[in-house]
């Protein structure tokens, strides 16, 4: 048994979501802010 | 005699991160101004749990730059760029920062961080090897870098060196990120709160202080 502990959940989180929270993505490999995230994809469509 | 009816109230934090995520570095430094800011820091329960971001990354240092740009594609003057903004941002808030950083397979660490759990350090051991990569200790990754580290926190040699010499901890590991995505982490810093709520990414001290009093109410009530 891993020697860890486990945190106890009372059913789904709620997320609290924000902009302005950095964060590092497993899958692209970048760290970015949520904001940032249509100019790092290059998609000045999504701009307003 | 102490029972359930009278023991204190109690919040617990569980935060996961990886040794060479920028924001998980600044988000724990932020999320620990906030618990000391608050009014309950003394019932609240911290919890590091870890979460291996890049596993493909090689046993060997490589700069942190080159495998942005060519793992990942980034063009090297847009990864310096992001690279200098994080750093700017965590120099203004105190912390040891370089761009020109080594980065590495972060599995050993991860799973030295699961051993400093078992003896209580977990967050410490997480934080002292985020210190050694950010500040660009050019031996960061090496094993006596990582038995240094520990064993200042006060782990057994013997126990850091059975750890080191195996795979010991890495079903730890797996179990912590697979549990991270099952709560809906997307990616990390990810911390919840109470077992309530969940915060993606390294949110301002004062948005983490609010979440800690939220989470009390519910905690409390």
């Amino acid at each position: 048994m891993p020697d860890t502990t486990t945190p106890q959940t009372a059913g789904p989180l709620q997320l609290l979501e924000s902009e302005a929270a950095g964060y590092c993505d497993p899958v692209t490999g970048l760290c970015v802010l949520p904001a940032a995230l249509p100019e790092l994809r290059g998609d000045p469509e999504t701009k307003e | 005699m102490e029972t359930a009816a009278q023991a204190p109230t109690r919040l617990s934090i569980d935060v996961w991160s990886d040794i060479v995520c920028p924001f998980c570095y600044l988000g724990e430094h932020r999320l620990s101004q906030a618990i000391a800011r608050s009014p309950h820091a003394d019932r609240i329960d911290l919890s590091i749990h870890t979460f291996q971001l890049d596993p493909t990354l090689p046993a060997s240092p490589i700069a942190t730059l080159d495998h942005l740009s060519a793992t990942h594609g980034v063009p090297a003057a847009q990864a310096r760029a992001m690279e200098s903004g994080l750093a700017r941002q965590a120099r203004s808030e105190g912390l040891a920062y370089e761009v020109d950083r080594p980065a590495a397979n972060t599995l050993d660490m991860l799973r030295l961080v699961q051993l400093g759990n078992a003896h209580g350090v977990g967050w410490e051991v997480m934080r002292d090897l985020q210190a050694e990569v950010f500040s660009a200790n050019p031996d960061a990754y090496a094993p006596a870098t990582l038995a240094r580290v520990a064993e200042k926190l006060g782990i057994p040699v013997e126990e850091i060196r059975e750890v080191l010499d195996s795979d010991k901890y890495a079903d730890a590991v797996r179990a912590d990120h697979e549990q991270a995505v099952r709560l809906g982490a997307r990616g990390v810093p990810f911390t919840v709160l109470g077992g309530r709520l969940g915060i993606p990414g390294a949110v301002e001290v004062g948005q983490f202080l609010a979440a800690i009093d939220q989470a009390w109410e519910q905690v409390d009530a």
